[in-house]
């Protein structure tokens, strides 16, 4: 009888030891694409609240970010301030996509597409890599890579070709790199600096390009060098090599030039220069 | 019940018990080298010119997700895709894993990685960044990429 009792409870704990062993082993990941568009679902709502804690409380306490150009993301504060940072950019929506999702234990791995937009614009198309952990019951993001889908803006590029057309004196060279309504800056001090903001080509071209061209009996920029500064902004560093008309002074100044694009184009242009040196030549 | 029936009903546990023991065998988690190995492989690869070698290291049905450009499926298009790195003068190709993890078929890998590309005019870029690796095992015990993506650490340079 004593055996046999012993027996019984061999068999009580080798079958519960199966059972906990079959249910831990099952083979092939599961599809999850529908529970895990919930949870994208559940990203762009908050997304759209606007709330940066609301945004950080979406990922595991060690989540990490891994945005394009930036190193990885690490941490609750870290996190919420790159989601602060995107919507004082103005970014108002982020809509998700799963296209597919799927599981294994308390682990997920999701690829998806997400559209970006400021109000109706849509500003971005981007795609993902997610690593999503159950937590409390609760799906959150755990690894979180994304990059952009649309072409990257050759922004260097329009910038050089719009001085290679100012070297040129082609003015619609120039003016093809602007968007037409351009705010345009120069160094405060400089001698044409009295109009500013110069807004929009004809400004420009009346305000700046044509007194330059009246005034110095050459202007060139030498020594450049072009600088990408984030994804909108390009920074040229150089010299101006330039001789005065009346006075018959040359000018040998340093200068910075900061160009913000948007879709290919200059919207913003602000000048930082020598201004004793040119206020001297003018004289 | 019997003593008879009984060793019937612990053999027939035990028989099931060490069955699907041996089947979790394969599906305890895997090391971190296990799950760095595929990238690896796939930077030698890429470093001797092989763009064949390269893609084999992804499953036939993968997806890249480059960055700037739209996801890239399927083994053949992934080999063209490498082929066109390796075409645009990669030298050295560095990877380095920096968090990996799996459960049961399905992991993943994060790494930080190092390309040097030489140009037509000797000029050296190089171009560092982070990836994602998601894995599967396959019958081979390899753990093969299902999605590879990555970006940059910083703009690129001019």
């Amino acid at each position: 009888m004593k055996i046999l009792n012993q027996l019984k409870t061999k068999v009580i704990l080798l079958s519960s030891f199966a059972i906990v062993v079959f249910t831990s082993c099952q083979q092939a990941p599961k599809d999850l694409t529908k529970e895990i568009q919930k949870a994208s679902d559940h990203f762009s709502e908050t997304f759209k609240s606007g709330d940066a804690d609301a945004m950080a409380d979406l990922y595991t306490a060690d989540g990490v970010l891994y945005p394009p150009e930036s190193p990885p993301i690490r941490g609750s504060e870290n996190i919420k301030a790159f989601w602060q940072a995107v919507f004082d950019a103005g970014i108002t929506d982020a809509k998700l996509k799963t296209i597919t999702a799927d599981g294994y234990g308390n682990h997920a791995v999701e690829e998806g597409e997400v559209t970006i937009f400021v109000g109706d614009q849509m500003v971005g198309k981007e795609k993902y890599l997610v690593v999503w952990h159950k937590v409390n019951n609760e799906w959150k993001l755990h690894q979180d890579m994304f990059n952009s889908s649309l072409p990257k803006a050759d922004n260097v590029g329009v910038i050089q070709s719009l001085y290679d057309a100012f070297a040129k004196g082609d003015v619609p060279g120039v003016l093809s790199g602007l968007d037409e309504r351009v705010v345009w800056n120069e160094a405060e001090n400089f001698p044409y600096a009295d109009g500013n903001p110069y807004i929009g080509h004809d400004a420009v071209v009346n305000g700046v390009f044509a007194r330059i061209g009246a005034e110095w009996e050459y202007w060139n920029l030498v020594d450049m060098s072009l600088n990408e500064m984030g994804s909108e902004q390009v920074f040229a560093t150089g010299r101006y090599s330039a001789k005065h008309k009346r006075t018959g002074k040359s000018i040998n100044a340093q200068f910075v030039h900061v160009w913000t694009l948007k879709d290919g184009k200059a919207i913003q242009f602000q000048q930082y220069a020598d201004t004793k040196q040119t206020a001297a030549a003018v004289r | 019940m019997t003593t008879t029936k009984l060793f019937t009903l612990v053999l027939v546990f035990s028989v099931l018990f060490f069955s699907l023991n041996s089947c979790c065998e394969s599906t305890k988690p895997a090391t971190v080298e296990e799950l760095g190995q595929m990238n690896r492989d796939f930077a030698k690869a890429l470093v001797a010119g092989d763009a064949a070698a390269a893609a084999s290291v992804y499953d036939v049905n993968a997806s890249l997700l480059p960055p700037n450009e739209q996801i890239i499926t399927g083994r053949a298009d992934i080999q063209a895709y490498w082929q066109g790195a390796i075409d645009a003068g990669l030298i050295d190709a560095k990877v380095e894993t920096i968090d990996a993890s799996s459960d049961g078929e399905l992991g993943y890998e994060i790494g930080t990685f190092e390309l040097k590309f030489q140009l037509e005019d000797g000029t050296i870029i190089t171009d560092i960044g982070k990836y994602t690796e998601v894995l599967q095992r396959n019958e081979d015990g390899y753990w093969i990429s299902l999605y590879g993506m990555w970006s940059a650490n910083e703009p690129a340079a001019h």
